[in-house]
């Protein structure tokens, strides 16, 4: 007799984490990427908060929450990156924007219109609130869930990324012509 | 879904909210969308495997499982071929020498075939020493094997100790464990030698001549079942007297095994006092099924349901203390000591690991001065800040303990970066990167003897497995074994 059934129980965790990750892993990833600003640092997220869910999963409750879970992990992912790459990174002055790289879609995307150029200008903390808020459409209970932090704080967080982006547009040579 | 106008509490001038509330809106509808990276996807398809999953710590269903199976079809069959045709214990055979392993060295080893893993290694002295590879069958069927390299002479020369003169594919050990160079044991399971290959049942393998002969005894192990989570596990700490450990479970392909209740379970210890021939009823014991021991008698475990507990036992798994974490661990996901290591004082000094239910990871340093029963903070583990950086905290599995203070690690490619050698000396509180030179390859374990005596294996691009060693504490490396 062989010994079957482990295995296969083992192959039915890693299918039912691949197929709850499909539906959710473009978004993740694009979440990751309007975060980050920048396409490789998304795919390095991605895929550093994937391995991270895939160690944890075995302690997922409710599979149903699993995109909620799943963003939450991009959101932690991010913000370690940003913190690593704040030690080394050149802060833009002046309202300059770093030039986008050759290819990179997120960063396209954000130089075109000027609110995207305030967006990257962002500090990090007052640009996950927005991307939560406008590109997954989340309430602030939601995004406070996401981010592990207090509705309250969510709002502050708000009311001076809108601060932030204010005085941006109104820097923006395009929106000042 | 959110409300269609923002809502700070504290705004903007109303008309500049709508503004920008509107100028967002319309950004992310028309925002680019790009595809997920066709590396990306590559790189999740290449998640880590079971394997890893055991070897970073996390919790080890599976942990025997597989080499179970292997075992299992393999050896079942082939000893029950081999009962029959006479050959059990034979001290004559191709591959066996009377007295000596040196002596086997002038046979052939057994060619190893595809993707060979070292899966176990073990030493006794400087020059006395095994190691356990694993294989995937010539056959296709997706079977392993494990075949068993001996040496008495440091690495120069190696024999192959086996239990009978059979075919490659027909010998599967899986778990080997020795205690001293004369005392080993395995395990199998299905219908053995043990019961006249008529019942399936656990089958204990045990030689108490480093391997050249080998003699069948029954452990008192349920069936395993066709559904639902089974895990047996070995561990002696001296030629007569060892443990079995049998956890059992609901099934896990809800995702809700590790925080299924505990009476869904049944965890039970066997004991023998004669070297595995006889055991004992069943005991009640904590279910801990990725139980690790560190040498004969020390020994740990996190909890199965997620609680803050560290389970360690230091007399060889007879009885466990179950410590409290520190209150930092409570409300984690679960918890995973990385590397449990006894201070001469007495201390137990752990590198533990903690995940939260969003998936942040905390690494500390935590001490216990109780034999295991309360556990506190002694530090949390640092490196320099460019290693952090480029790296984040720098040690991941296989980490190793060369004494009490000096921790290697050789953290694996976990497919996002290939981080190199650190190392600390002051029992894991402060990491800095190491240079080694000869060495080359996934380091997948090492094993230390002391602080400078000590042999890692890898495995290469090209899929070989590789043993080195050193003997300057691992500054410089030379190759002893490659296989295939």
């Amino acid at each position: 007799m062989e010994i079957d059934g482990p295995i296969e129980r083992l192959e039915t965790e890693r299918d039912s984490f691949d197929r709850l990750l499909r539906p959710e892993l473009a978004s993740a990833y694009r979440l990751a990427g309007y975060m980050l600003c920048d396409a490789s640092a998304a795919e390095d997220a991605a895929q550093e908060a994937v391995l991270r869910a895939w160690r944890a999963y075995p302690t997922l409750r409710d599979h149903s929450q699993f995109g909620p879970w799943l963003q939450r992990i991009v959101a932690n992912v991010c913000r370690d990156q940003r913190r690593r790459r704040r030690l080394v990174r050149f802060v833009p002055l002046d309202g300059a924007f770093e030039e986008p790289q050759a290819g990179d879609p997120f960063r396209a995307s954000l130089d075109r219109m000027a609110i995207g150029r305030a967006i990257a200008q962002l500090s990090g903390e007052h640009r996950e609130v927005v991307v939560m808020r406008y590109m997954l459409d989340l309430t602030n209970e939601d995004i406070g869930d996401r981010l592990g932090i207090p509705v309250g704080t969510v709002k502050s967080r708000l009311h001076y990324a809108f601060t932030e982006l204010r005085r941006s547009l109104d820097r923006d040579p395009e929106v000042a012509r | 879904m959110r409300s269609d106008t923002p809502d700070f509490d504290r705004g903007l001038e109303p008309g500049l909210e709508r503004d920008l509330d509107t100028q967002l809106r319309l950004f992310f509808r028309q925002a680019a969308r790009p595809a997920v990276p066709l590396a990306l996807e590559r790189a999740i398809e290449r998640l880590p495997d079971r394997r890893f999953r055991d070897r970073i710590g996390l919790p080890g269903r599976h942990l025997l499982v597989r080499p179970m199976k292997a075992a299992l079809v393999a050896l079942s069959v082939v000893l029950a071929v081999a009962t029959a045709a006479g050959l059990l214990n034979l001290r004559g055979g191709l591959y066996s020498a009377p007295g000596a392993h040196g002596t086997a060295t002038r046979v052939p080893l057994t060619p190893v075939s595809r993707n060979p893993d070292i899966v176990a290694m073990g030493r006794f002295d400087s020059n006395t020493g095994w190691v356990e590879i694993n294989a995937l069958d010539p056959d296709d069927t997706g079977r392993t094997s494990s075949y068993l390299r001996w040496t008495e002479d440091g690495g120069k020369t190696w024999s192959e100790p086996r239990p009978v003169p059979l075919p490659l594919t027909e010998i599967a050990m899986g778990g080997v464990q020795f205690v001293d160079a004369s005392h080993g044991w395995t395990s199998s399971y299905g219908p053995g030698p043990a019961l006249g290959g008529q019942t399936q049942k656990h089958t204990l393998w045990r030689t108490s001549d480093g391997g050249l002969t080998w003699q069948t005894s029954v452990i008192p192990f349920d069936t395993v079942p066709q559904s639902g989570f089974f895990q047996g596990s070995l561990h002696f700490r001296d030629p007569l007297h060892g443990e079995a450990f049998e956890f059992r479970g609901p099934p896990i392909d809800s995702g809700q095994a590790a925080l299924s209740t505990l009476a869904d379970w049944t965890c039970e210890r066997f004991s023998t006092v004669d070297g595995g021939v006889t055991w004992s009823a069943p005991k009640a014991m904590p279910c801990m099924p990725g139980v690790r021991f560190v040498d004969n008698l020390l020994g740990y475990a996190y909890d199965w349901f997620g609680r803050p507990v560290l389970y360690v036992t230091l007399d060889g798994g007879r009885t466990w203390a179950a410590g409290t974490l520190p209150p930092e661990a409570q409300g984690s996901a679960y918890q995973v000591p990385m590397l449990l290591e006894r201070q001469s004082n007495g201390t137990l000094r752990a590198l533990a690991y903690w995940v939260k239910d969003d998936g942040t990871s905390v690494n500390a340093i935590v001490e216990s001065r109780d034999g295991g029963r309360t556990w506190a903070i002694a530090g949390t583990p640092s490196a320099d800040e460019s290693t952090t950086e480029r790296y984040g905290l720098p040690f991941g599995l296989p980490l190793a303990a060369r004494d009490e203070n000096h921790w290697l690690t050789a953290p694996m490619d976990d497919g996002t970066k290939t981080p190199p050698w650190f190392g600390s000396s002051d029992g894991g509180l402060t990491w800095t990167q190491v240079t080694y030179a000869g060495l080359s390859g996934d380091v997948r374990d090492f094993n230390f003897l002391n602080a400078s005596d000590g042999w890692a294996s890898t495995k290469s691009a090209d899929t070989v497995a590789y043993l080195w060693a050193t003997t300057d504490g691992g500054a410089t490396w030379t190759r002893i074994l490659s296989t295939p």
